[in-house]
């Protein structure tokens, strides 16, 4: 991930760098080095699909199905498109969309509600790992500088497994609009990620 | 750069996108530097959004061996307790291999519009009805193991709708091999002994895993049977078998119970009876306190056919002119004396004579899985009768077993003779050996 940082965090490179030599070895056959990946981010990643899906079981098949993909899809891998973090996560993301949007059709129902906490970043308690924590900080920080309606966009186009389309009828707006509040959202929230990379460099 | 196509490039990046949406198939989101800059990102922000808001906890201890258990090399066949895709991936290229090579060969016998998938049989255990069978009940949530599976059976299925539609003028041909001097089979024979080949090979890979915590059974076998019968578990722990071979009981060697319901090996010492609540077969080492009377269908007739062991080399080629492929079987070929190789000569309609030599095929054959080969050492012909000049060949290594081989070649233009011959590595003047050949 640090790549979004990386202009003004140079250190953080050493992270996606890791990552990087180990996909590329992954690439190559290499199960070690795919033990390996998983020892530095499953913990993360499983986290993050736990956080998401509510379901131990589900996560845990997401997680399985994540490095399964990267195994079969790291010689596909582009440091110059994405951080070896950000790659995996998207790799989990769209497995974790896929189980919900399962289970969205499958649902009578389908509860939203229990997304409104997805976007709380949790306190710690001295158990998070050195190499994420000045990713949580900073996410902190510019999360709380969102007004609420960038926030809610975030929340819905991060967590809710609807398209754009579903989003702009909740909003009640036409989809094109839908995308630019979007975007717009998201754009602020890099600034202010850029900005939290800056001022910690300063 | 306009702002929507910046708000595509967002969408786009976190998968939102509806599916009927005109930016999915806008190539600007892949091609053009900004937009890639502004998907990228928007994902690296994603990420990191998702990971600051996600509450650490530790990955389950039983993730990560699974993982490398998918990712591990292919183990050979074998009755174990670890749950293992590697048998089940052989099997699914074998069954896919063999029923397409069935269904070849029934085509020629029918018209090719009757059939169907579920008359393509060759014989009561047959790859057909296995692959028909192949799905398991859904007893548990389809794993990754399971889709994979499935769209194996999908990609059979299709091949076989495409075979379906083959016209009869494309029927593919049937060559048979045999050795120098041997008696060639009729055409029934031949019919009979692919058949009884691709049926072994089916029956010698098997799919096998451990049972669930709560099954009785030790070991789970979701279809298969191993030549000589499968073996009960030492510990006389029973086995299930989820897709039980009954339609060739009696090529299995095995007996029928009055009734018709259970199975007994006798080489084995084992029962298998029915578990209708599962919907297969609970294998289990007969006690003295079991009837063994009842079962009094015996399968001598069948048994000697089947036991028939050919001595004589021989092999099949069928050629699907439609694909421009030629699946080629070869069974029973001695291995090469010392300091000696074997070749795969053949004929095309063109004259050219392409050649491949069986150490290559053999190589590739080491994981007894599908294996790209390709014949690098061309060796030098005598013959001067090759307008195009020799031809670098390459092809599909299918599997081997048991003395049988099977491979894809490429035909691009019709096999008209085919030998296997052997010869010194060094030269020394001496002919090669023909060990099978083609035509009368």
């Amino acid at each position: 991930m640090g790549e979004a940082f990386q202009m003004s965090e140079p250190d953080g490179r050493a992270e996606a760098r890791d990552g990087t030599r180990l996909l590329a070895r992954i690439a190559l056959r290499d199960a070690d080095a795919l033990a390996e990946l998983y020892r530095l981010w499953g913990d993360r990643l499983y986290s993050m699909a736990l956080h998401w899906l509510r379901d131990e079981g589900s996560a845990k098949e997401a997680l399985q199905d994540c490095f399964l993909r990267v195994w079969k899809k790291a010689v596909e891998f582009d440091v110059a498109k994405s951080s070896g973090f950000s790659w995996c996560a998207m790799i989990l993301r769209g497995l974790c969309l896929d189980a919900l949007r399962k289970r969205k059709r499958r649902a009578a129902v389908w509860h939203d509600s229990e997304l409104g906490s997805l976007l709380n970043v949790p306190a710690r308690s001295g158990v998070e790992d050195l190499f994420f924590r000045e990713t949580v900080t900073k996410v902190r920080a510019a999360l709380d500088l969102l007004d609420p309606a960038e926030a809610e966009s975030i929340r819905l186009a991060l967590f809710d497994p609807g398209t754009m389309e579903d989003h702009a009828k909740r909003w009640g707006i036409p989809l094109g609009t839908a995308k630019v509040r979007l975007h717009r959202a998201m754009a602020k929230l890099r600034l202010l990620l850029e900005k939290g990379a800056d001022d910690e460099n300063q | 750069m306009k702002t929507n196509d910046l708000a595509d490039a967002t969408a786009h990046a976190l998968d939102l996108l509806p599916p009927d949406d005109a930016a999915r198939t806008d190539p600007r989101l892949r091609r053009d530097l900004l937009l890639t800059e502004e998907t990228r990102l928007t994902r690296e922000a994603a990420a990191a959004v998702w990971l600051a808001v996600s509450p650490l906890r530790v990955a389950p201890p039983d993730v990560l061996p699974a993982v490398l258990r998918e990712t591990g090399p292919l183990p050979q066949v074998q009755l174990s307790k670890k749950p293992s895709s590697a048998p089940l991936m052989t099997w699914v290229g074998w069954a896919a291999a063999a029923a397409f090579a069935i269904l070849f060969w029934h085509s020629r016998q029918t018209p090719p519009a009757t059939i169907t998938r579920k008359n393509f049989t060759l014989s009561e255990a047959t790859a057909s009805r296995q692959t028909d069978t192949l799905e398991p009940p859904p007893v548990t949530k389809p794993t990754p193991r399971d889709e994979r599976l499935r769209a194996e059976i999908e990609r059979l299925r299709a091949r076989l709708d495409e075979a379906n539609k083959v016209s009869l003028t494309s029927v593919p041909r049937v060559m048979s091999l045999c050795s120098p001097g041997a008696a060639r089979r009729s055409p029934e024979e031949q019919q009979e002994r692919i058949h009884r080949i691709l049926t072994a090979a089916l029956r010698s890979t098997l799919e096998a895993q451990s049972g669930a915590p709560s099954d009785p059974a030790s070991l789970v076998i979701e279809r298969g049977w191993l030549l000589g019968g499968l073996p009960i578990p030492a510990d006389g722990t029973a086995i299930r078998h989820r897709n039980f071979p009954v339609g060739s009981w009696a090529e299995l060697g095995l007996l029928r119970s009055e009734d018709g319901l259970d199975y007994y090996d006798p080489d084995k010492k084992t029962l298998w009876l029915q578990d209708r609540p599962q919907h297969g077969f609970i294998g289990r080492q007969a006690t003295s306190e079991d009837d063994l009377t009842r079962f009094n269908n015996s399968p001598e007739r069948n048994l000697a056919t089947v036991t028939e062991i050919p001595s004589q080399p021989e092999g099949f080629i069928i050629e699907d002119t439609k694909n421009k492929t030629a699946q080629v079987i070869l069974d029973q070929i001695p291995p090469p004396a010392p300091g000696h190789t074997q070749w795969i000569t053949y004929t095309n309609l063109s004259g050219e004579i392409q050649s491949l030599s069986m150490g290559d095929l053999a190589t590739s054959n080491s994981s007894n899985s599908s294996s790209q080969f390709s014949a690098n050492s061309v060796r030098a012909l005598s013959s001067g009768a090759t307008p195009g000049g020799m031809s670098f060949i390459s092809g599909t290594n299918l599997s081997a077993f048991d003395g049988t081989s099977v491979f894809l070649i490429p035909t691009t233009n019709g096999i008209t003779s085919l030998q296997v011959t052997e010869q010194s590595i060094v030269p020394n003047g001496v002919r090669p050996t023909i060990i099978l050949q083609s035509g009368p």
